[in-house]
């Protein structure tokens, strides 16, 4: 064995994979620290375009575009009914809210009847879009006339999202999940970008919070706070990181790949016309994002997807390693799957910068990152021992991993002081700073583990949704007042 | 390979640039904190010095402090403060801020070649509420920047002079959809006094600005309007057909249904859909056998408007209903059966052959 590793060739494979690793590594923070740049000044030229223009008022109009609020819900009773209220309650001339009651096995249906006093009613609707699983009711109420209730059997999400789309009634729809709350104002400034280009702007997604810990009175958060569980805890300032720092930046130059499920809004008729949410992925909202993409550039159209940090959505992070593990795998598993389905556009002569920036960045830091990083925890060592590197260099590498990770966590919480300031006490804001130091040396190993394990999960052919936990609001309600 | 000190150099500048970062955000916490506290101070001070105002003595007193306010760090909080002053006591501190230069300035911002100085300026503009003003903010109505533009509409919003209506009318479907949309809301709130313009524009504008003076004059609800909006439903352009119709719908003038009743028949969708929304909206039962025909119209959002009207005329919409139960339309015997649910009225749509 120690003949074979002192081998030539095999130093010589070692060295080479050692060096590739290191130019991995150095451009993956090169396009996140330029990603970063780009947030900040996006950031600032919304902050101030709000500030001066208050883009609100138009959207308070009798001009403005009403909006399908679909909400979907698979054995979501702990936090469904909290959901309807804040999505029915919000801050919006025109909306409709439709709960998808996706087969489920818990009170999920019988507590919507009860709290909205629900009555069945014939409803006829256009097929434009097909989906599985029969209808088995619909339901409305008297004293909630903008709510409708979809009972169907349960074919998945995409299959809920597509046969509410059948009956939403408006031609913007945003879709919610059952365990988030929206801000007051979300929609209101959600609209935006398709009051400012309504020709152009197809899809628009909003920025996504941590739930767990807040004070939540009526349907809504009142006081933003850190949650008291540690693996949320590290949650809250990776959102930061991912919504705040990275998606920003792509959004910037049209090239963003991901709007998350839990709040995003989209023009109906581009989503029919490209067939709707596809039931075969697990990460739905990334496919109808990627294909939304392909179609506007195959078919050489103007058209905008875009990421606003203002609007703010707060959902229920997993509080449990299992619950995580199964989220963050099914979250890697979607992500190449829709990559693989739409892998085209890495030559497609239409792809234009998608080629270039867009898809290159979720394929190769994003999809193959926990294959790299991995090969840097294993072949970085065995070089040190082999003598191949030197202590410093070696010492030098993980210095740089940590602070590096630690610089991009902080610069997202520092550009969430700097724009939104949502933790208002010292004590949230010295823990977000902490995390952004400890995370680097345990959550993201973790997560680097259950993506790997994703990745075993497509070698090996398994796959699904998983069993998912919800603690609902009540709990941190209860909890915190 | 890199040598040992620029590697060691490196990793140090990472580090500080770690550790600057966490500085900064420390001092910008910090910041953002007294940045409050000076905010509430300010406006504490200046409330005072407001209060003030109301005697002569006071005035002399308190006019240089409120200068001062409008030219520091917190002057859009102190001219939203003025905006709010009783008219006379405003008008003093205008004077005082012209002799100043305060006001000269502002309208200097105005055309500065900074988009955000630009925009500052107006919406310093738009809450002083000067009316020498109006030129400037009607001018930045047709900058080059979409953000200086919308920051001019929000700023004549909250103007709401007579000098600005007619100009204001006037830019109607120039700009891009926001301002047209922010145009429009003004013209709303300034109501009635709006409405010559708009009937003007109507009938002799372009196609976009007729357009948009349908959709307010449907929200101004001025019965001067019914006859010119009348006359739009024969307009060249379908969408300013659609939008008088829609109109109508929101006047809701039982006299106007007989002359929306012939846009059902229109070759283009969403004209008939909003024309049989508009004769719900109308709500005279005499319409209701010809929007049961509708149910059957070839195009999804007609029928579903045709069911939605039907359901609002309520009660005497019934035997329009029951006939269109028994109509070879498998989809227009549903959409009876449902309006006549909702009605209260138990119905299931009878199958048929070759449905």
């Amino acid at each position: 064995m120690e003949t074979l590793l002192t081998a030539p060739w095999v130093l010589d494979a070692i060295n080479t994979i050692g060096l590739v690793i290191l130019l991995y590594f150095s451009t993956l923070q090169l396009v996140l620290y330029s990603l970063l740049i780009l947030s900040f000044f996006d950031m600032r030229r919304r902050l101030a375009q709000n500030f001066y223009a208050d883009y609100e008022a138009v959207a308070k109009s009798h001009f403005t575009f009403p909006i399908s609020v679909l909400v979907p819900a698979y054995n979501e009773s702990a936090g469904v009914v909290d959901s309807v209220r804040s999505v029915l309650s919000l801050d919006y001339p025109e909306h409709e809210a439709i709960v998808i009651n996706d087969g489920s096995t818990d009170e999920t249906l019988a507590r919507l009847k009860r709290e909205f006093g629900l009555e069945r009613r014939e409803i006829v609707y256009r097929k434009s879009l097909p989906f599985r699983g029969k209808i088995r009711g619909l339901y409305r109420s008297a004293a909630t006339p903008k709510l409708l209730v979809i009972d169907k059997e349960h074919a998945g999400k995409s299959e809920a999202l597509n046969a509410a789309i059948n009956l939403s009634r408006y031609p913007l729809f945003c879709t919610i999940d059952a365990d988030s709350l929206f801000q007051d104002n979300a929609l209101l400034r959600v609209v935006r970008p398709f009051l400012e280009d309504p020709e152009r702007v197809i899809a628009v997604g909003g920025q996504v919070r941590v739930a767990n810990g807040c004070r939540i009175e009526r349907g809504r958060i009142s006081v933003p706070r850190l949650p008291e569980n540690v693996l949320a805890g590290f949650q809250v300032v990776e959102y930061l990181r991912a919504f705040v720092a990275s998606r920003l930046g792509l959004s910037a130059m049209n090239n963003l790949l991901i709007l998350s499920g839990v709040f995003s809004l989209f023009r109906k008729d581009v989503v029919i016309e490209v067939g709707g949410y596809r039931p075969d992925v697990v990460t739905e909202d990334m496919e109808l994002v990627l294909r939304l993409h392909r179609r506007m550039r195959e078919q050489r159209r103007p058209y905008a997807i875009q990421f606003l940090p203002d609007p703010i959505c707060w959902t229920e992070v997993p509080e449990t390693i299992g619950a995580l593990a199964r989220q963050r795998g099914r979250w890697h598993r979607g992500l190449i799957h829709s990559l693989w389905l739409h892998r085209s556009l890495l030559w497609g002569r239409h792809s234009g910068s998608l080629r270039w920036i867009g898809l290159p960045y979720y394929f190769f830091f994003e999809f193959l990152g926990p294959v790299v990083e991995l090969l840097g925890y294993i072949l970085i060592p065995i070089a040190y021992a082999l003598g191949i590197l030197s202590p410093v260099y070696f010492w030098a590498f993980l210095f740089l991993a940590v602070t590096s990770g630690a610089f991009l966590s902080i610069s997202a919480v520092f550009l969430e002081e700097l724009s939104f300031g949502l933790y208002r006490s010292w004590g949230d804001f010295a823990q977000m700073i902490g995390i952004g130091i400890l995370e680097n040396f345990s959550y993201r190993i973790l997560t680097l583990l259950f993506r790997l394990g994703a990745l075993l999960d497509i070698l090996v052919g398994r796959g699904g949704w998983g069993r998912q936990e919800r603690a609902g609001f009540g709990r941190s309600e209860a909890s915190s007042t | 390979m890199i040598d040992f000190q620029t590697l060691v150099l490196t990793l140090g500048l990472l580090l500080c640039i770690v550790a600057l970062t966490t500085v900064a955000a420390i001092a910008n916490k910090i910041h953002s904190n007294r940045e409050e506290d000076s905010k509430r101070r300010f406006l504490g001070e200046l409330r005072k010095r407001l209060l003030l105002l109301k005697t002569p003595r006071g005035r002399l007193e308190a006019t240089p402090g409120i200068v001062a306010a409008m030219t520091g760090r917190w002057s859009e909080l102190a001219a939203e403060e003025i905006s709010q002053l009783e008219l006379p006591i405003r008008l003093d501190v205008l004077r005082a801020l012209e002799r100043a230069g305060v006001i000269s300035r502002c309208i200097r911002g105005a055309r500065s070649r900074f988009k955000w100085t630009r925009a500052h300026a107006l919406r310093m503009l738009g809450e002083l509420r000067l009316p020498q003003c109006v030129p400037t903010l009607l001018h930045a109505l047709e900058d080059a920047d979409p953000d200086v533009r919308i920051v001019a509409a929000r700023s004549l919003g909250r103007m709401k002079l007579e000098a600005a209506e007619e100009a204001l009318v006037e830019l109607l479907g120039k700009p891009d959809q926001a301002v047209s949309a922010r145009i429009a809301a003004i013209c709303i709130e300034m109501g009635p006094r709006t409405v010559p313009s708009l009937i003007r524009t109507l009938r002799e504008g372009p196609s976009r600005a007729r357009f948009w003076s349908a959709r307010i004059l449907g929200e101004i609800h001025d019965p001067r309007a019914t006859r010119s909006l009348g006359d739009a439903l024969l307009d060249m352009d379908a969408e300013v057909r659609s939008a008088a119709t829609w109109a109508l719908g929101r006047m809701g003038d039982r006299t106007t249904a007989s002359l929306a009743e012939p846009l059902l028949r229109d070759p283009i969708w969403f004209v008939r859909a909003h024309a049989a929304e508009a004769l719900g909206r109308i709500g005279d039962a005499a319409m209701a056998p010809v929007l049961g025909e509708a149910l059957r119209d070839r195009s999804w959002w007609v029928r579903k408007n045709a069911l939605d009207a039907l359901v609002r005329i309520g009660e005497l919409a019934k035997p329009a209903l029951l006939k269109a139960l028994e109509c070879d339309d498998r989809f227009a015997r549903e959409c009876a059966a449902e309006g006549l649910s909702s009605l209260g009225i138990s119905a299931s749509a009878p199958a048929r052959d070759g449905d």
